[in-house]
Order: structure tokens, then C-alpha cells, then sequence
């Protein structure tokens, strides 16, 4: 569609475009600095000399970090966690999701009170450390996927993005066609939902990619440990150095600086190169029947 | 949604207490002194007739890079000689209060627990009925450890309960060169440019700071220099307090427990630094600097004179980071005397470490388990503990064991913490008696000759020892010193920056007794009292 | 409360109206019958997860001990509630947490709003996408690290400082971590810096979600981009924002205490010392998960009940709410 813009749009464009340039660099910068750290000799950095550009450029704290040989390891056990933690999250949620949408759900409201009744009371650590036991789970995958698997924050948004999206006549045309439930979510729901599957996918994701806290405290055999744990057993230990006086006292410990960086970069990287694939669920619009580039 | 953060930040450096006994001899090396019984071949080994597996927790340290303690020779050499196998539980160490108390809370204890705050959760949970009251068992099956305890008396103080129960096995520090971890450092090589000698009283320090700051000693023409840093106002107050005759925290005067902040000399130390800090001799960032990286940047440029610090990282570290740098060389000083001639080294360590390993109640083993960690304690075990096996990690040179190329020159390019993890548990550690002589070989020289003179100026007299007070104690004391030492920080750190003035000093104490200090120090004291009764 | 799907075969006798009602709902519910078993797994997941050690919430009213037990541990009552606020600075650091979710909720709250209205006014969609993807790095950023940032650039020859005289806004650099009139700024501000690409990841989707024949309708009846977002735009995204209100207001007590603990220092508890570093800073005296459980039940309360008033009035004014 074309439509002349006034001078007040024009000027508009031009300032939002200067604005989200300048926002650019602010928001790039936070990583930018850690990657360059990262690369930096240990005496750069301790200097505090670091600012635009690494200095005294060096692998050492990636080699440090590779040279555990458990690594490759963990990241399989985390591709493993993301790819199957994230496709039960998506179907638990959804099934949650889409039935509290529909306004004729009786007990609907129950329901969600049920729900959003957790995200504020809590048994706390201990008792749900043993509940997992006490289910069975400990030293398994499982405690890794179950304890997990909704959010009730995820599926309110959810929810809430069927009910503003979804006209609620697509949904009686489809039953009175005699569609299933099942059907309607699969062929009519989902395909004018994906901006909301794809963030859902993109929170998931992410969380069981940081997640190392759950694994800490239900694994035991390490051959099940997840990436981000084994960076944080490496980060802490580089750390502790520093404090004591005793074992260790005689190295330089300054290369936890550097390793604390090499870590993000390690457990970053992969996750932004996700976005730009789900990026293309956020193009403006969403037709109906169909999706639209 | 609601997680319970449970946060204990247990110190792994040695700020502990204890009297070390009326007599203050210099400790001779613990070879000589050694708690075990024959030397060579201990006559009551093996331990058990039959092959023996015993269970055991630890949380694995992460300088270790090996998956199992049974990997290194020191372990293996001890099944060897013992009879006894350990089946190790490796946990995590990335949030090792969680993973403990998890442990505890999942009631199924292995036989021993290794964890490094056992000096205050052994008696807690020894009390409620997880870990064994080795009192019983000590005189019949564990005659090394037996014998450290009748020679220091101040141990067995430290690890006994108020009611007499003693819930683990302890790291020991029996060597004073062990207890003197942290002293004050000064850039020597400006003194040495400035011509000034090291400083000795607090008017030796003003004088010294004042010259870095105005004489250029770093002589870049810039009036850049920081001449003291400090990561906190905590460490200043350790380092000049006691010169002044208080102290940050609790001390003992004539048997009197009392609250330096509470006491009027507090006032003379805070005047000195607040003194200092207005004429710019102190770093004005000291409250938002508080991480390490910051110091390093001040001494790695060049700007910073003086500060308080760690032997090991800070004193060797920032020689190795400044080796390129001509003439950088670090002094360790005593603590200075003060303006009526008392000087106090206030925050050295004890006998007793904060590691420790406790034995399950329910453990169908325990006689075993007992004589196991008793044998920890044997000669021969203590040079195992702390250098692995001779002839593979260290070899003995004129009767000194002196750690090999592997250690510190390792050719995987391990650092000596790796390297020596690889084939031993860590002297400093585990439960056992910590030897000097792998400490000293971390140190540099400088450091060695600083923790020699600073360890002549502890007084086990007037330092507080670490003893845990009872559940019903800390009731009453825990929930007051936590507003009292927030009160405490906000004024300090105010009357030192300047932003109030001594006139007003009266009410910061009147504030104090309204905070009831007087039924903290009373609570203390009853403690304190009891504490030197036990025998 | 769970409602079960149900099966019935015949419909009831018609007749007494109780009984027509109840033939109401049953029919209701088999008419809906394959919605109720697909919330099954959904409502098992909760109630399995999450409802069967909520239990230990009774431990704020314990004397916790781990090794002996949630059921075996002493029971206190109220007492660690009322050592908590019998602490000379609760008033202190309830006023302190308070404002402090205030600010958030007036600055950064919004923030994340704008910013996702400003990236879809922009046409060019390489631009768009390039500047959406750099927005949301900062948040994987440790907190470690990025207080460590902050505090860098706040130092009285940091970039802030300099960049400030330079300009001439100001003759002395402010050593801005020393004083606590700056400390909320500080908090907030660095807060949206990390956090607004992240949070509008989920209005970005809310807009393109708008049904773009509404904008093209817009188009041909001579409406502007200023008017475009004002009936169409805002409207859509209304049911987004008002249910992300009421979740944030939901977290209203819980000020994110690490970072506070990371940027704050003596100087300045006066206006960053809220209720999670203080209990923090006691929990290095002694830990006792019981306080911490009472301090956090607490907040829960609170929360809960602000939740619920939100929710209300969302109800009536605006038609969007949780329930």
C-alpha cells in the first residue's frame, strides 16, 4: 500500500532510526567487551586495560576450558536436554494453554487460579529435591525434563495470546464443520500461532540451555551433566583460588578473569544463532489460513 | 517460585580461633613431632584383617581434574597399607551449601561425610543425631589423633561441643607458619627509592603514605599514586585496629569479652583512618572497589603502595604479573604499633581449620571408619596427605621433602594446584595435620620472611576464638548482630569518609546500646566462659 | 480444584431445576469433553511437581533442621516472623524494596513496550531484525559480569564520568556507587540496559499477531501512522500488557536481590538495602532456611494479594485478567 507520510512521519523515521542505531552499540557492547576479555592476555585485562580492542591476544582460557575432556559430552547432554525439554514443554503447555483460551471452558478460572497458585507458593528446596527423589527420578535424565516442564508463566502468555488472536468464529466454523478438538488446535490454532510458538520455543529453549542448578542437585553420574554445570564447576574453582591462601597459593590465579569470560562466550554463542531462524515467526501479520513472509 | 537461598559463606581461609595453649615456642617441624607411634612401618597396620569398603562423600575440588579421588597414588598407596578401600561420592562443588545440606536432608548417609564447614555443622548436625559422638571411640581406636588432642589442649576445646561431644575428624594447623596467611604489604622498591625504611608505627605509616603520594614513586610525573588500597574497610580495621587497642569484632580483654565498636579506643582507630582518608592516603574507592580485579589494576599499573593481601595470590601473583616490570618487589610488613606501643597481628588463623569429615550414626562400619580417619593423622599418612608418594610427587632431600618437577614445572602444563591434586587430597584440605613445608615451597621468599615476623604478634589472649555457640545462643545473638554490624559498617564507613563528624560520635554508641550490644556481649560472654572450661 | 471430564451416556429426567442444572453442566462438560483431558497431563504435572511439596511451607513456622525433618522438626509459630520485623531496619528495607519495584514498574516496565512499538514502525526489515537480535544479548550476560561493567564505567574516571565533563554537563566526576540518591537510578537504569531487548521479545510477537487487514483498512480510510497506533496498534496489544502487568505485579516483592548485592555497598544501604540482601547478610551469621522460608512467605503473601486486587480490577476495566 502506498500513502504519502507528512513531514511529522518522515522526521519520525529518521529520529527512530537514529535512536535504535545509538541503541545498537549500547546493547552490543556488554558482549562485544566480553569477547574481546575473553581473548586477552590475563596482565591486559588485570590492568584494566581492555576497553575496545583484546590485548595480548590468547586462547589460554578456551584452551582451558576444551581441555576438559568432558566437555564434548556435556554439550551432547545439553542439545539433548534443549531438544527434548523443549518439545514437551511446547505440548504440555499448549494443552494447557488452549482449552483455558476458550470462554465456554466451565471452571476455567479454578483452573488457572490452580495454576497461577504455584508461581507464588513453593514447598521450597528441600522438599521438592525429595519429591523428585521420592518419584523416582534421581540420577536420571528425567529429573532433568519433568520437574521442569511447564511454566506457568509461559502458559498465561500463551493462553492469552489465543485469546486475543484467535477470532473465536474460526473456531465455531470449525466445529460445526465437525472438527475434533485436536483438530482444531492442529489445523486452525497452531498455524495462526507460531509468533507465540516461536517465543515459546525461544523461552524454553534457553532456560533448560542456562539450566545447571537442577542438574547439580539430581545428578550424580556425570556423564549426564550439562554444559553450563561443568562451566560453572570450572568458574568456581578458578574463583576460589583467588581467596585461599592455602593449596594453590603459589600460582597465578589471574587467568579465572579470563576463563570467566571464555565461559559466557562458550555457552552464548550457540543460543544466538537460534534467534535469526525464529525471527521469521515474528514477521508482521499472520494470514489467515496461511503464513505469510 | 519462592527457592530458599541458603548462603553460608564458610571460610575457607583460616579464620578460625582458638588459645594455642600458655607456652609460645616456635614449633619445631611435625616430622619430629609427629603424633603417630613408630616411625617406618606403623605396627597396627592393616586396619581391618579383610578387604574393607568404605563409603564416603566429597565435594570435588575443582582444582582436581581427575573424576575420582582413587585416581591419585596417595589414595591408592593408603589401600595398600590400610586394608580399607573408599568408594568416593564425587559431588559438584558449583554451589557446595546446597549440595550439602541436601545430603543431610536426604537422610541417607554414607559412612564418612567430607565437607569444608564442619567445624560449625558437625556439632549442629552431630546434635541432632546424624553423625557419631567420637568421644566414645577416640581413646580405644584412634591413638594418633588421640595424642594430638592431649598435646593441644586448645583442639580439643575447639572441636568439643558444650557438652562434650566431639562430631569430627578436623584439618589441622599445628605449625604457627600455617596461621599467618594474610599481613600487610608494601612496594619495596619504593621505600627503597623514597629512602625510607619499613614502617613500624602508625606514625611510620602516616609518614610513608604521605611520601607516596607526594614523591612521585613511581616517576611518571603524575601525582597517580593510591597509597593504600584496600578491598574493604574491614581489612583496614584488622590491619590498624588492634594497634589502637580494639578490634573490628569480638576480643577478649583480661578475660572480658567486648565489642571493639562498643569500646572508646574504637574511636582513636577510626580518627587515624579517617585522617588518612581525607588527606587522600587512603583509596577513595575502597567501598565500591571490593573485588580483587581492582587491586590487581592498581598494582599492575603501577599505582598502588601498600595494601593488605594473601601471600600466595596476591604477594607471588602480582610479582609474576609484574616481572617485567624493573625493580617491583613486595615486603610483607608486621601489623604497626600503635600510638602507646601495642601491636596485635588480629586476623591470623587456628589450629583447627573449618574442614573436617564426621561419621554417620547409622554407619555399620564406624570402628573401622574411626581407626581409617585416625590413621589420617599417622606420619606416614601426613606426608601422603600433603605430598603424595615419595619418589612419584616428591623425594626427600636432606630430610626435607621437596616437591619434583611434576609439581611445579608440570609438563601437561598443569598449574602446581592441578598438578599436585593429581596425586594427593591437599594437605590444607582434608583431615589430617597440615604440613608447613608444602606451604613454604608455594611461598616466595619475601612471604616467608613476612609470616615469620608477623606470627611473633598474634595473642591468643585477646583474639576470640571461633567456637559455635548453641542454637539457643544464636537465637538471641543472630538476629541483633545483624542490624548491629549493618549499623556498625554505615557509621564506620561514614566517619572515614567524613560525612560525619566525631562530635556526633556519642550517639553512634548511644545508637549501639539501644541495638542491645550489652545482651550480644553477655551471650558471648557465658560462651566464652564455658568455651574455656572444656577440657 | 480440578474438574474432571465426564462421560455420560443419556441426559437426566427433566424436571426439579437443580437437577436441570446440573443436566446443564454435565452437558457443558462432555460437550467439552476432550478440552478437560487434554488439561489432564497439564493439571497431573502441577499437582505432582508443585502442589505435593508445598508442605514445607510450613517450615516458616518451624524450627528447620534438615537431617531430622520437615514433620520432626520443632514448631515456633510466628517466631521468625516476628524477629523479622522487630529488626530496627525492617521499615528501612520494606520502604527501600518497595520503591524500588515502583521505579521498575514505572520505567522498565514500560521501556520494553516502547522499544518493541519503535522496532515495528521500522520498515527496512534487515534494520529491524539486526537491531532486534543485538537487543536481547545483553540478558545472557551474567549479572557477574555486567555489575563489574557498570561499576567500571561508573568509577570516577569511567567512561560516564568522562563522557559528563567533557560535555561540560558537570565541573567534578560523581562517584555515583558511593551515593545513595543515585543508587535507584543506577539499579534501574542498568537494569533496562540489560533487560529491555529481552522483555520485548514478547510483544514483538503480540504485534505481529495484529490482523494486518485492520491496518490496511486503516490505510484507505486516510489514517496516519500516529493514528494507526492509536486504535489499532495499542488496542491489540492491550491483553498482552495487561496480563504482563498483573504477572509483574505478582513479583512485586522480589526486588532481584544478587544484583543488589553485587552494586550495593555500606555507603549507600540507606536507599539499596532491600528485604533479600539484608536477610542475605544475616544469612552469613547463621544460616537458617526457616527465616529465609518465613521472609519468603511473607513476600508471597503480599504478592498474592496484590495479584488478586490487579487481577479485580483488570476485570472490570479493562476485560483482560487471569481469571
Amino acid at each position: 500500500m502506498v500513502y504519502k507520510k507528512s513531514l511529522g512521519e518522515k522526521a519520525f523515521d529518521v529520529f527512530n532510526i537514529l535512536l535504535l542505531t545509538i541503541g545498537t552499540f549500547v546493547f552490543l557492547y556488554p558482549l562485544w567487551f566480553v569477547l574481546i576479555s575473553s581473548l586477552s592476555s590475563a596482565a591486559a585485562i588485570a590492568s584494566g586495560s581492555v576497553i575496545l580492542w583484546p590485548e595480548g591476544i590468547n586462547f589460554d582460557a578456551y584452551k582451558r576450558v576444551f581441555s576438559d575432556k568432558s566437555i564434548w559430552n556435556a554439550y551432547s547432554n545439553t542439545l539433548f536436554y534443549v531438544g527434548v525439554g523443549t518439545v514437551i514443554n511446547l505440548v504440555l503447555t499448549t494443552l494447557g494453554a488452549y482449552p483455558l483460551s476458550r470462554r465456554d471452558l466451565k471452571g476455567k478460572n479454578g483452573i488457572m487460579m490452580f495454576i497461577v497458585f504455584t508461581m507464588f507458593f513453593s514447598g521450597g528446596l528441600i522438599p521438592i529435591y525429595l519429591n523428585v527423589r521420592d518419584l523416582g527420578l534421581f540420577d536420571s535424565r528425567w529429573a532433568i525434563l519433568l520437574p521442569s516442564a511447564i511454566s506457568a508463566y509461559n502458559l498465561i502468555v500463551m493462553r492469552t495470546f489465543f485469546q486475543s488472536t484467535i477470532p473465536d468464529g474460526l473456531i465455531e466454523s470449525g466445529k460445526i464443520e465437525g472438527a475434533s478438538e485436536y483438530r482444531i488446535l492442529w489445523s486452525i490454532v497452531l498455524p495462526l500461532s507460531m509468533p507465540v510458538m516461536a517465543v515459546m520455543t525461544l523461552f524454553y529453549a534457553v532456560a533448560h540451555w542456562n539450566s545447571w542448578f537442577d542438574a547439580m542437585i539430581y545428578l550424580q553420574n556425570r556423564n549426564y551433566f550439562p554444559l553450563q554445570l561443568l562451566l560453572r564447576e570450572i568458574l568456581v574453582q578458578s574463583q576460589t583460588n583467588n581467596m585461599l591462601g592455602g593449596v594453590g597459593s603459589g600460582d597465578v590465579q589471574t587467568i579465572s578473569e579470563t576463563i570467566k569470560y571464555a565461559t559466557i562466550i562458550i555457552a552464548t554463542l550457540p543460543i544466538l544463532v537460534i534467534y535469526p531462524f525464529l525471527q521469521k515467526y515474528f514477521a508482521k501479520g499472520v494470514m489467515l489460513g496461511g503464513v505469510k513472509e | 517460585m519462592v527457592l530458599i537461598l541458603v548462603l553460608v559463606i564458610s571460610a575457607c581461609s583460616n579464620n578460625n580461633g582458638g588459645n594455642k595453649g600458655k607456652t609460645e615456642e616456635v614449633p619445631s617441624p611435625p616430622a619430629s613431632e609427629a603424633p603417630g607411634t613408630e616411625k617406618g612401618e606403623d605396627a597396627y597396620l592393616p586396619l581391618v584383617a579383610e578387604p574393607l569398603k568404605l563409603t564416603a562423600w566429597t565435594l570435588i575440588n575443582g582444582n582436581f581434574r581427575g573424576e575420582n579421588n582413587n585416581e591419585k597414588p596417595s589414595f591408592k598407596k593408603m589401600q595398600e597399607l590400610t586394608n580399607i578401600e573408599i568408594d568416593w561420592t564425587m559431588a559438584s562443588a558449583a554451589n557446595p551449601v546446597e549440595s550439602f545440606n541436601l545430603l543431610m536432608a536426604g537422610g541417607q548417609l554414607p559412612d564418612m561425610v567430607d565437607y569444608n564447614a564442619m567445624l560449625t555443622e558437625g556439632p549442629k548436625y552431630g546434635q541432632q543425631g546424624a553423625f557419631v559422638d567420637l568421644t566414645k571411640y577416640i581413646d580405644e581406636y584412634a591413638p594418633n589423633f588421640k595424642k594430638i588432642l592431649d598435646e593441644n589442649p586448645e583442639v580439643k576445646r575447639l572441636i568439643t561441643t558444650a557438652e562434650g561431644q566431639i562430631f569430627h575428624f578436623p584439618q589441622l594447623n599445628l605449625s604457627e607458619y600455617l596461621l599467618v596467611q594474610m599481613f600487610p604489604q608494601v612496594r619495596q622498591d619504593w621505600l627503597e627509592k623514597l629512602k625510607l625504611e619499613e614502617p613500624k608505627t602508625t606514625d611510620d605509616w602516616y609518614n610513608m603514605l604521605k611520601a607516596f603520594k607526594e614523591n612521585d614513586p613511581n616517576g611518571n610525573g603524575k601525582a597517580d599514586e593510591i597509597p593504600f588500597v584496600s578491598v574493604n574497610l574491614q581489612n583496614m580495621m584488622k590491619t590498624f585496629a588492634p594497634a589502637f587497642g580494639t578490634d573490628w569484632e569480638f576480643y577478649v580483654d583480661n578475660g572480658k569479652v567486648k565489642f571493639g565498636p562498643n569500646e572508646p579506643k574504637y574511636k582513636d582507630a577510626l580518627q587515624y583512618l579517617n585522617k588518612l582518608y581525607m588527606e587522600g592516603l587512603i583509596d577513595p574507592n575502597y567501598l565500591v572497589d571490593t573485588e580483587f580485579k581492582f587491586l590487581t589494576e592498581k598494582v599492575t599499573t603501577d599505582r598502588a603502595g601498600a595494601w593488605v593481601g594473601w601471600s600466595g595470590s596476591y604477594m607471588t601473583s602480582f610479582t609474576d604479573l609484574m616481572k617485567d616490570h624493573a625493580g617491583f618487589k613486595i615486603a610483607g610488613t608486621e601489623t604497626p604499633i600503635g600510638p602507646d606501643g601495642t601491636q596485635r597481628y588480629g586476623y591470623h588463623g587456628w589450629p583447627v581449620g573449618s574442614v573436617g569429615v564426621a561419621i554417620s550414626a547409622k554407619s555399620k562400619n564406624i570402628i573401622e571408619a574411626v581407626k581409617w580417619l585416625d590413621f589420617q593423622y599417622s606420619e606416614e599418612s601426613i606426608m601422603l596427605n600433603n605430598f603424595g608418594v615419595e619418589g612419584v610427587s616428591y623425594e626427600m632431600v636432606d630430610g626435607y621433602p621437596k616437591f619434583m618437577d611434576v609439581v611445579f614445572n608440570n609438563p601437561a602444563g598443569l598449574s602446581s594446584t592441578e598438578s599436585l591434586l593429581s596425586f594427593t587430597i591437599g594437605g590444607g584440605s582434608w583431615a589430617t595435620v597440615t604440613d608447613e613445608r608444602y606451604q613454604e615451597q608455594y611461598d616466595i621468599e619475601n612471604a616467608k620472611v613476612a609470616k615469620n615476623k608477623v606470627s611473633k604478634h598474634i595473642n591468643y589472649d585477646i583474639s576470640m576464638p571461633p567456637f559455635a555457640l548453641s542454637t539457643a545462643q544464636n537465637e538471641i545473638v543472630v538476629p541483633l548482630l545483624a542490624d548491629i554490624r549493618t549499623f556498625r559498617d554505615e557509621y564506620a564507613n561514614q566517619f572515614v569518609m567524613g560525612k560525619r563528624t566525631f562530635d556526633k560520635y556519642d550517639q553512634f554508641v548511644e545508637q549501639l546500646k539501644k541495638m542491645n550490644i550489652d545482651k550480644v556481649i553477655e551471650v558471648y560472654q557465658e560462651a566464652y566462659d564455658e568455651y574455656m572450661t572444656r577440657s | 480444584m480440578r474438574t474432571r471430564a465426564v462421560n455420560t451416556k443419556g441426559t437426566k429426567a427433566p424436571g426439579h431445576f437443580s437437577k436441570g442444572y446440573r443436566r446443564t453442566t454435565f452437558k457443558e462438560i462432555t460437550k467439552n469433553r476432550s478440552l478437560y483431558i487434554m488439561l489432564i497431563p497439564v493439571i497431573l504435572y502441577f499437582v505432582l511437581f508443585q502442589y505435593k511439596p508445598m508442605y514445607g511451607v510450613i517450615i516458616a513456622f518451624k524450627d528447620f533442621n534438615p537431617f531430622v525433618g520437615v514433620w520432626d522438626s520443632k514448631w515456633v509459630g510466628f517466631k521468625h516472623f516476628e524477629q523479622f520485623f522487630q529488626s530496627y531496619y525492617f521499615g528501612r528495607i520494606l520502604r527501600n524494596t518497595v520503591l524500588m519495584s515502583l521505579y521498575q514498574l514505572i520505567f522498565a516496565f514500560p521501556a520494553a513496550i516502547i522499544l518493541a512499538l519503535l522496532l515495528n514502525e521500522v520498515k527496512n526489515q534487515a534494520f529491524k531484525r539486526i537491531v532486534q537480535s543485538i537487543s536481547y544479548l545483553p540478558h545472557f550476560i551474567s549479572l557477574v559480569v555486567v555489575s563489574g561493567m557498570i561499576i567500571d564505567f561508573l568509577q570516577p574516571d569511567g567512561i560516564i564520568n568522562r563522557l559528563i565533563v567533557a560535555a561540560g554537563l558537570m565541573k567534578e566526576p560523581i562517584n555515583f556507587l558511593i551515593m545513595p540518591e543515585w543508587f535507584r537510578t543506577v539499579f534501574i537504569s542498568s537494569g533496562i540496559w540489560q533487560g529491555i531487548g529481552w522483555s520485548s521479545i514478547i510483544y514483538l510477537a503480540a504485534l505481529s499477531g495484529i490482523n494486518p487487514s485492520l491496518y490496511e483498512a486503516a490505510v484507505v480510510d486516510g489514517a496516519g501512522r500516529w493514528k494507526q497506533m492509536l486504535h489499532i496498534t495499542l488496542p491489540g496489544l492491550m491483553p498482552t500488557i495487561i496480563i504482563l502487568l498483573i504477572i509483574n505485579i505478582g513479583s512485586f516483592m522480589v526486588v532481584g536481590f544478587d544484583k543488589i548485592i553485587l552494586l550495593y555497598n555500606p555507603a549507600t544501604y540507606e536507599t539499596a538495602d532491600v528485604i533479600g540482601s539484608f536477610v542475605f547478610r544475616r544469612g552469613i551469621l547463621e544460616a537458617n532456611y526457616s527465616f529465609t522460608a518465613a521472609v519468603g512467605l511473607f513476600n508471597s503473601m503480599i504478592n498474592f494479594i496484590l495479584l488478586i486486587l490487579v487481577n479485580q480490577i483488570a476485570k472490570k476495566k479493562a476485560e483482560s485478567s487471569l481469571w
